[in-house]
């Protein structure tokens, strides 16, 4: 398989299908990524086209200093913070959250609030802490790709990262409705089923 | 003594991220294994991180089904609209 780096030097070259191959490999995440920040699909899938479109124009740039997926996720980035400056983040709170589910089992309705308590604890956090988070958890970035994208040292994008998760952890010790998350029983939100429910509305 | 305890929880983060300084991962292997405390501080966080990525927001959003489109889209712009796309660019990277 060619690497990002060969598929870049074809597209420079005229190889427009090159380009095709590219977007292939990254689409999804930054799909998904940019679905994160607006919790819109149309307009997430405006940006993304907007940024592959910019990135392809903006090419003969690409020094391959970083990886050439964070330096897509820079310019989507860019994009989509020009074009929505004015979209404020939606956080989820609990109360907004379908628990009107009779039949439930307990542990089913913990995992749910669970999984609200910490949507909403995640987004309470500082923007570059959430960020780091975001790209390691949701997104499976190494903290080399995490730094690009954040333009940072390496070891601040670890500290940031470090900070959220023990900062959720304060929390969520702290809450009174999670006191099974420190204790038992250890169940997995996605064994409950969890995936399959709308929870976001 | 709360400086101990988060530099502590520092370490299990980069144990679970294989981010440990080479020289540490033996000594962690060893509390793992005759300290009760910190495998449950390990634990939790082990758990915390599975539980954040199984919150993820979006993460049963149906993104594949537009996927196709963006990609048709963008190859129609850089057909159609880009003429020159990358005219006097020189293959330096």
């Amino acid at each position: 398989m060619k690497s990002d780096f060969e598929l870049i030097q074809e597209v420079k070259s005229g190889n427009k299908q090159a380009f095709n191959m590219l977007m292939h490999r990254h689409e999804k995440f930054l799909m998904k990524s940019i679905v994160r920040m607006t919790r819109d699909l149309d307009t997430a899938e405006d940006v993304v086209q907007e940024a592959f479109i910019k990135s392809y124009k903006r090419l003969h740039l690409f020094e391959g200093r970083s990886s050439f997926r964070s330096w897509l996720y820079q310019i989507a980035l860019n994009t989509a913070r020009n074009r929505f400056r004015k979209y404020a983040r939606e956080s989820v709170g609990v109360e907004n959250m379908d628990l009107a589910v009779g039949e439930e089992c307990e542990s089913r309705m913990i995992a749910l609030d669970v999984r609200g308590i910490l949507q909403a604890e995640i987004a309470k956090l500082p923007e570059r802490q959430r960020q780091a988070l975001s790209l390691r958890i949701f997104d499976d970035l190494s903290f080399k790709e995490i730094a690009e994208i954040m333009q940072c040292p390496y070891d601040t994008a670890k500290a940031n990262y470090r900070h959220a998760l023990l900062k959720l952890k304060e929390r969520l010790e702290g809450n009174s409705m999670l006191k099974t998350w420190s204790g038992q029983p250890r169940f997995s939100l996605m064994e409950l089923g969890l995936n399959q429910m709308e929870v976001d509305g | 003594m709360e400086d101990s305890r988060k530099e502590t929880e520092w370490w299990w983060i980069d144990f679970l991220e294989n981010e440990l300084e080479p020289g540490l991962e033996a000594d962690l292997e060893l509390l793992l294994e005759h300290s009760q405390e910190d495998r449950d501080s390990f634990e939790s966080i082990r758990l915390l991180k599975q539980w954040v990525g199984e919150s993820d927001p979006v993460g049963d959003w149906p993104v594949d089904a537009r996927l196709d489109r963006i990609r048709r889209k963008v190859m129609q712009a850089i057909d159609h609209e880009i003429q020159e796309p990358l005219a006097t660019n020189s293959l330096r990277t």
